[in-house]
This record gives C-alpha cells, sequence and structure tokens, in this order.
C-alpha cells in the first residue's frame, strides 16, 4: 500500500467553537489527526509588563482584567501574594467574602462553559437553557458588586465590599434555584445519547499522563488525579468541608461530569461561608511596600493559576509571572489530538475550556 | 527564597550543567511541572523552575549570564514546551533542544502569520529557520 496522502488544514483563529483566537494547524490523513501545531499571540497583551507602571495596589484591578470569566480569582491570587509577602491577617469575613465570590465565579464559568459546548453539539436548547441559569448568577453578582463579571471587590489586604445579611440569604436562595435548575438539566444532559456519542472515549488521558503533563482542574481531575488548589486552604476554604471533584475515565464525559458536579460543590461551598461568615472588618489597612518572592496556587474554574511576584521594596513590583490552567492545559490537548476524527477537534477543543485571554495575558 | 503557600520553601542553587538531571531526579520521583519563572538581575537571567508532588512545590533556582543556551527541559516534561517557548519570545534566552521550537515568534506579530513551527516531529521544524536561512543568503550574496 501507497503512503497515505497528508493534508494540513487551520483550524482557527476565527471558528464557531472558539470563542476567542487559536490556531491549530492540523495534518490529517484522511479524516484522522495524526499531528497538530498550535499557534497563539493572537491576543498577547503584555499585561505582566504592567508592574513597571502600575504601583502593586492598581496592579489587582490590571491582573482581575486577565480573563473575563475568572477575573476576581486572578484578582485574589495576586492579592495573596502581596499579603504573604507583607504578612498581612485578612479578617476572616473578608476571606469568607472572597470564597462566596469565586464560588459565585465558578458556576457561571462552568454554566458558560457548558453552553459552549452544547453549541458545538449544536444542542441549542441546552445552550440556551445553561445560559438562562448562569445570568442569575451574574445577576447576583452585580447585585452584591455593582458589576456583572469584573467586579473589583478584592484588593491586598481584604475587600472592597461588605454583603449584607439580607443579600447574604438572598445568596443562598439563589443556590437552591440553580441547584433545581442544574438537577433537571443533568440527567437529560449526560444520559443523552449524542453526548454520549461525542465524548464517552474521546480525548482519553489516564492518571498518569495527566499528572506528567502538568494539567490542571477538571482536566486533571476528570482522569483521576485528585488534586484541588482550594485543598491549600487559602482564604476561608481551610475552613470548609468539600473533597475534590474526581472521574477516572479521563475522556471529555468524565470531564463534562467533573464540571457538573463541580457546580454543586460550589454551591454548597456557597452556603457553607454564607453559614460561618463571622462579623467585623472586611479589609485592614496596607502600610509599606512589599519585598521579596512569591509564588501563589488558587484553584479557578478551569484549573490552578499561580502567580509569580518578584518585589523590590518599592511601590513597583520587579516582575508578575502568571501561569494560567489554560496555558498547562495546551500540551495535554496537543497530544490529545494525534489519532482523533477531525469532526472530534471542536469537542477537544471546548473540554479544556480554553480561555485565551488568559493563556497570552 | 521563593515563598509560597507552604510554611518553609524547598530551593535548590543548580547550574545548566546539572540542570537536566536534577529535572530528571523529579520526573523519577513522581513530581510535576508547575512553571518556570524568569527575573532578570543585572545582566543575568534568574530562572525557578518550579515542581509538585501533591501539595508541596519545590524550586530549583539557576542564575545564568544573558545569551547563555540553556538545555530545555522539555524532552523530560513536555508541559515546558510552551513556557520555553515563551522566555524565548520575551526575554531572548536560548534553549537546546526544544520538542517544539518556535524560533522565539510563539506569541505571534501581526507579520509572523506564516511563521509557526509546520511540523510536531521536533527536529527541522521551524519555518522561521528556512526563512532566516534565506535571508542570510540573499544578504550574503549581496
Amino acid at each position: 500500500m501507497g503512503e497515505k496522502r497528508r493534508t494540513v488544514i487551520p483550524f482557527g483563529p476565527q471558528h464557531p467553537v472558539l470563542p476567542e483566537p487559536i490556531q491549530l494547524k492540523l495534518v490529517l490523513e484522511d479524516e484522522k489527526v495524526v499531528e497538530a501545531v498550535p499557534q497563539i499571540g493572537y491576543v498577547h497583551r503584555g499585561l505582566e509588563r504592567l508592574v513597571k507602571v502600575r504601583d502593586f495596589n492598581q496592579m489587582v484591578f490590571v491582573a482581575e482584567r486577565i480573563c473575563g470569566i475568572c477575573s476576581f480569582q486572578h484578582a485574589m491570587t495576586y492579592s495573596l501574594g502581596i499579603e504573604r509577602l507583607m504578612n498581612i491577617e485578612v479578617p476572616e469575613r473578608a476571606n469568607y467574602l472572597r470564597v462566596i465570590w469565586s464560588e459565585l465565579h465558578r458556576v457561571h464559568s462552568h454554566l458558560l462553559w457548558l453552553g459552549l459546548l452544547a453549541d458545538a453539539f449544536g444542542f441549542e436548547a441546552l445552550f440556551m437553557e445553561t445560559w438562562k441559569i448562569r445570568e442569575a448568577v451574574v445577576d447576583m453578582m452585580e447585585a452584591t458588586a455593582g458589576s456583572r463579571v469584573i467586579i473589583s471587590t478584592c484588593q491586598v489586604g481584604g475587600v472592597r465590599r461588605d454583603i449584607s445579611p439580607e443579600m447574604l440569604q438572598a445568596i443562598v436562595k439563589l443556590t437552591e434555584r440553580i441547584e433545581r435548575e442544574v438537577k433537571a438539566i443533568e440527567h437529560s444532559v449526560m444520559n443523552d445519547y449524542t453526548v454520549q456519542k461525542r465524548t464517552v472515549g474521546i480525548g482519553v488521558i489516564n492518571k498518569d499522563q495527566a499528572w506528567k503533563l502538568g494539567m490542571a482542574g477538571p482536566m486533571l481531575r476528570g482522569s483521576g488525579v485528585k488534586w484541588d488548589a482550594r485543598m491549600l486552604g487559602y482564604a476561608a476554604y481551610k475552613h470548609l468541608n468539600f473533597e475534590p471533584v474526581v472521574e477516572t475515565a479521563g475522556d471529555c464525559y468524565a470531564r463534562t461530569v467533573v464540571r457538573f458536579r463541580e457546580i454543586f460543590v460550589a454551591l454548597d461551598l456557597i452556603r457553607q461561608a454564607v453559614a460561618k461568615i463571622p462579623a467585623g472588618e472586611i479589609n485592614v489597612p496596607v502600610k509599606g511596600n512589599p519585598t521579596g518572592e512569591v509564588m501563589i496556587q488558587v484553584e479557578q474554574p478551569r484549573g490552578e493559576v499561580t502567580y509569580t511576584l518578584k518585589a523590590n521594596g518599592t511601590k513597583y513590583l520587579e516582575r508578575m509571572h502568571v501561569r494560567t490552567p489554560t496555558f498547562a492545559n495546551i500540551p495535554a490537548f496537543l497530544t490529545m489530538l494525534p489519532g482523533c476524527e477531525l469532526a472530534d477537534v471542536p469537542v477537544l477543543a471546548l473540554t479544556i475550556d480554553p480561555c485565551i485571554s488568559c493563556t497570552e495575558r | 527564597m521563593l515563598l509560597n503557600q507552604a510554611a518553609e520553601s524547598v530551593e535548590k542553587q543548580i547550574t545548566p550543567n546539572n540542570l537536566i538531571a536534577e529535572t530528571q531526579k523529579f520526573m523519577d520521583n513522581g513530581y510535576r511541572f508547575i512553571i518556570m519563572d524568569v527575573f532578570e538581575v543585572g545582566d543575568n537571567f534568574e530562572l525557578l523552575y518550579q515542581f509538585g508532588k501533591d501539595y508541596d512545590v519545590s524550586t530549583l533556582r539557576m542564575t545564568v549570564a544573558k545569551g547563555t543556551e540553556i538545555p530545555s527541559i522539555s524532552p523530560i516534561f513536555f508541559s515546558a514546551l510552551l513556557i520555553e517557548n515563551e522566555n524565548q519570545d520575551l526575554f531572548g534566552i536560548k534553549y537546546n533542544d526544544l520538542v517544539v521550537d518556535f524560533g522565539g515568534r510563539l506569541y505571534i506579530a501581526v507579520d509572523d502569520v506564516e511563521a509557526a513551527p509546520q511540523s510536531m516531529a521536533g527536529i527541522e521544524i521551524s519555518l522561521v529557520k528556512k526563512f532566516q536561512n534565506k535571508a542570510d543568503t540573499a544578504k550574503k550574496e549581496g
């Protein structure tokens, strides 16, 4: 038999399933992908360099603009780093408020992702349903912070805004409603023939590979690795009961199950936080400038983000380096593609929940 | 010393000569590669390689003069390929044996659309190199 003819086709940078630009050069033999080369850089903004011209307090606002979907967790990770360098004790109430806003972000991010996945399948009704549910979460963000996505409530030393007892109860009611609504769709989605056909056994990464490839978040846990940065106990997570959600199949279906179940865990964490939140201050004054080097890990919806900061005792940092979860998951994505069918590439692309703005900063 | 969320940080000073051996130890002992950070310190670069096992983080710190070629750890930890390419782009650090070398153009510039590597095979992969060779030849010829 002669050698199979190879074709190279560009996937992206503009593609219906990609909310942000990334290009894959796919090398195909018939319909099978044999190789994939990524090209990124379409939205590289050089945000890390802004530490040279924005002081360490202003940089909170820059950090949260790295990503529009997990903005609060970017701001919190950065703030945790500065607080570690300056030995700042954040008031407990602020720690609980950080958990509440973080988990609201996780819920809206997972629902957004589920809608995008449904859209990729052509499952329009699910797309509309998940985004309808998500809408209530971003409305709650607006009610508590004044903005729907980039809420700017985190600051070095605590948080900028409090949440009233009445509003905390409204959040609890919202979590109960969302739980009902997500449960109502979970069964029909996860047992749907088409969903299973497009996800079961597709893009399998086993536990050992997942760890060695440095995967993050639901990707890592979907392959059976019980690792979740929230277990480090930052903010108020050390006072809350939860277990990382783990699935073992390592395929697209397992990652979807992880994200579904993480919505319920996030809702439970919000309720626990509301039940335990103490009264008191929400921030402490920050005096002086940071010195030293620190690396902080936080669990965003897409996985672990790391912030490495270097400070020199002035109000401007020397260096801020951010490693986002999508940055960690791209090598695994490249590993998954060879051997898959061309028609599976959109689902595989979405299964890593790619955030390109995060990745390129 | 690089702080992290643990009470005590674990850090080791290394050189380019023992970077690969030290990295291999982490792979052999079940660590994952988390990230590499670069600090510019005068005429030197400080490179911090961070590895994790369970919830512990260990750091290798290496100081090299700017312009020094550094062995790539991507043949050991494939996940290092993006950050090493990023460092080539943003700091001009040169790596030997990168599994996929974007030739300093991971982050695409307006005129670079065709410049990305064309294959993951890992040997001669960069069109950039071909363009550069062509340009160099043209320059020599006149």
